[in-house]
């Protein structure tokens, strides 16, 4: 297996190295080793992320390679390992993401949407989905600054458009 | 300048939306104008919470939504979610006697004195569509579309039929022989799959106490039945109970139990087209335990887990959960889906999955004034 390395520079500067394969979880990197415009000697820049938001993008990236690894080769694992694998993997997310704050979280997906990891980017709209579940819509403009912008009649009328809902 | 959802593109907002569990989509549009406009033309709230079965059903003459929670119910020492049951407000004034599902519309049937008006409802999209019928009470209908996304209605009356072309806006005799006796029941017995019906009919054969019964499709894009596509058991008594019943838009399942025994089984299809069919086992179980011998009603099953859920209309309206290597559970009173005064409980019930179909509509409504106005 090979481990080449390569660098990623923040955009405020910050050099990262990562294993080609980890970074492979980005399709706009991988698409980049694929076509060789990787220099070995220089830095991939990504002048959309910064650094402390790109070393998550590489704790996700490191931790899920490893994970994709043991699946190759542990093709004929039994269901119960399937599962505990998966459990394991749900706990480490959690953990991930259980102290980020809403705006690391949007930094990280905005992140994740240009570096084009799709896991990941599913991953933190998840998380930002929990906050809205449950909610009132009140609740909800509060925890993301979202302005009012409908009249009383217009909420009360889309209120009622929607009693159905399985509520 | 801290990141906020407002630095998000509508895309991504539309991704984070997904995610978010249907009930709360009265909350996500209620909270602006942004997150109510990108709801209306994609399907936004679609996440669930896994092991939620969500549909509509009849409870006495009343459409409600119904939500239930599966998870871990296989574990005795789970306790039961109490289901979500709630009737649509929307159409609370008037009497519906039956409902029928098609790719995320509903078709009500209302009951009036001298004339049926139906109703086809987008609950995701709030659309709905009246279309008046002369007296009716006793007729049943049929919903689907055909190759063209064409919406249509088909209204049986024994052998007689009529089809409503939402394109047109009328109904025409429908000049068509099917191939058995469709039946005309409280229980399920028709089920709507990619635009078709599928129908459970009656054939007599030659010698008169012989009965057998089908699956027969009436395909919506040629306006016409298919021939008799055989149902995976033998049927023996007309007292046997036969139950149809979809898994969202892709395969049926049907539940057979025989008379006088207390074993039920429940096959889906592995492919099913106007005509050909192929079936496989999905569950087994003897619900004697329960002590019960009747089964009428209706069921929902459960892919992932292995599960079905029965709804009885005969015996006080209970509903028990079966699964694999026989395992049975009696639900809590509390699940008892049907005012127990109703002599007469159709559970007629659809999984419902939102979609953005739009109903087509006539051009004038005005004739409908009154009918509409009734629903304000």
């Amino acid at each position: 297996m090979s481990s080449n390395m390569i660098m990623l520079k923040s955009s405020d500067g910050a050099s990262f190295e990562i294993e080609e394969a980890a970074a492979r979880k980005s399709k706009i990197i991988a698409n980049m080793i694929e076509v060789e415009c990787v220099d070995e000697d220089k830095a991939i820049p990504l002048q959309n992320v910064t650094g402390n938001i790109l070393a998550l993008v590489i704790e996700y990236c490191n931790k899920h390679i490893v994970d994709d690894d043991d699946d190759v080769a542990t093709e004929e694992a039994s269901e119960e390992e399937e599962e505990a694998k998966k459990k394991k993997v749900d706990d480490w997310e959690a953990e991930f993401m259980n102290s980020m704050s809403l705006e690391t979280m949007f930094e990280l997906l905005l992140a994740a949407n240009y570096l084009n990891i799709k896991s990941l980017i599913d991953l933190v709209c998840q998380t930002i989905a929990n906050n809205i579940k449950d909610k009132t819509p009140e609740e909800v403009r509060k925890i993301f600054s979202i302005e009012n912008d409908f009249t009383p009649e217009e909420e009360e009328e889309i209120r009622k458009e929607n009693a159905w809902a399985f509520g | 300048m801290a990141t906020m959802m407002s630095d998000l593109s509508d895309d991504l907002v539309e991704k984070i939306l997904c995610k978010v569990p249907l009930i709360s989509l009265g909350a996500a549009r209620s909270t602006c104008k942004l997150w109510n406009n990108l709801s209306k033309d994609r399907v936004l709230c679609k996440a669930e919470a896994r092991q939620q079965c969500l549909g509509f059903m009849m409870k006495g003459a009343n459409v409600c939504s119904v939500r239930f929670d599966l998870h871990g119910i296989q574990n005795e020492d789970v306790e039961f979610v109490e289901p979500s049951i709630k009737q649509i407000d929307k159409f609370k004034k008037v009497a519906i006697s039956q409902i029928c599902y098609s790719d995320g519309l509903l078709l009500l049937v209302t009951k009036e004195e001298d004339n049926t008006s139906l109703v086809v409802w987008n609950p995701y999209l709030g659309q709905t569509r009246w279309i008046q019928h002369r007296n009716s009470n006793s007729y049943m209908y049929a919903f689907g579309y055909d190759n063209n996304r064409n919406q249509k209605i088909l209204m049986i009356a024994e052998t007689y039929f009529e089809i409503f072309d939402f394109d047109s806006n009328s109904w025409r005799v429908l000049d068509v022989i099917p191939d058995g006796h469709i039946i005309s029941n409280h229980i399920p017995q028709s089920v709507s799959l990619k635009g078709n019906t599928y129908f459970i009919v009656r054939r007599e054969n030659a010698v008169e106490t012989d009965i057998e019964k089908c699956l027969l499709c009436f395909d919506f894009s040629k306006d016409r039945f298919g021939q008799c596509l055989s149902l995976p058991f033998h049927f023996n008594k007309i007292y046997d109970t036969v139950v149809l019943s979809s898994t969202g838009e892709e395969q049926l399942a049907v539940l057979y139990k025989p008379c006088y025994t207390s074993g039920i089984k429940i096959w889906v299809t592995t492919k099913i087209e106007p005509n050909s069919v192929s079936w496989s086992n999905f569950l087994t179980v003897d619900i004697t335990p329960l002590g019960f011998k009747v089964f009428n009603g209706s069921f929902f099953i459960d892919q992932e887990n292995k599960l079905a859920v029965l709804f009885d209309i005969s015996r006080c309206k209970r509903a028990c959960i079966i699964g694999e290597n026989g395992y049975l559970r009696e639900t809590p009173p509390h699940w008892r889906y049907c005012p127990p005064h109703l002599r007469h409980c159709h559970t007629w019930m659809c999984f419902y999955a939102p979609s953005l179909v739009q109903i087509s509509q006539e051009l004038e409504l005005s004739s409908f004034y009154n009918i509409q106005s009734l629903f304000q």
